[in-house]
């Protein structure tokens, strides 16, 4: 699962400290979610999503080894 | 919601991780001046006899009990992210203290082959040893997790 929440953030002008305030987690639980580290849940995407005012597909997208292949 | 939903909600104020810490560093010195007792009295069958009773006590109580505690925790700020890592180190543990407790009759039979001693069942020390073991490996796990997250940091 790759994400843009660094380039959100960095178009939004705002500290992963910041965000982590506005989404309530901590500030290591972004940094692993922005390194592709952490995965996290649907709660915590949509709330990302809302602070970004993004859609959550628009935040996050499917690697190639997320994929079902048949 | 039922009880067994809420569970994952489980976790005990963050204070208790130092109350772990100082339940261990008062349980060791109890473990070593019984040991060195032991050692001392090699022949005394009542020191003996007390070590046999009560030795999974002294021993396994406060660290199994400071490990759960220094595990279940909540960090400064929770989050799910932390939960996920306690859930990791918790299966761990599990899979740990689980080869541990299959490997010990292996041991005896390494032991009986290669050294020519008897061979007999390897006791693990009881339910509060392999609780302890769990622990201490979920522990690990646990710290390893959240220290390569701050690591990534850099």
């Amino acid at each position: 699962m790759k994400n843009s929440i660094k380039v959100e953030r960095a178009r939004h002008d705002m500290t992963q400290e910041r965000l982590a305030e506005l989404i309530g987690v901590s500030r290591q639980t972004i940094n692993s979610m922005e390194k592709n580290k952490y995965v996290p849940s649907t709660v915590l995407a949509l709330r990302l999503s809302a602070v970004f005012q993004i859609s959550v597909n628009e935040l996050f997208e499917l690697t190639d080894e997320d994929r079902i292949t048949e | 919601m039922n009880r067994l939903d809420q569970i994952e909600k489980f976790l005990l104020p963050h204070g208790y991780r130092r109350n772990g810490f100082m339940l261990i560093a008062l349980g060791l010195p109890v473990i070593l001046l019984m040991m060195t007792t032991l050692v001392i009295n090699k022949e005394s069958d009542v020191v003996m006899s007390y070590w046999k009773e009560w030795s999974g006590y002294l021993l396994h109580i406060p660290i199994s009990l400071g490990l759960f505690w220094i595990l279940f925790a909540a960090e400064q700020q929770e989050d799910e992210m932390f939960l996920s890592m306690r859930l990791k180190a918790t299966f761990h543990g599990i899979r740990f203290a689980f080869i541990a407790v299959l490997f010990l009759p292996v041991i005896s039979l390494i032991s009986f082959w290669v050294f020519g001693n008897e061979l007999k069942t390897i006791d693990v020390g009881g339910n509060l040893a392999v609780v302890s073991l769990l622990l201490l490996y979920a522990n690990i796990s646990y710290w390893y997790l959240k220290m390569k997250a701050l690591k990534d940091e850099e």
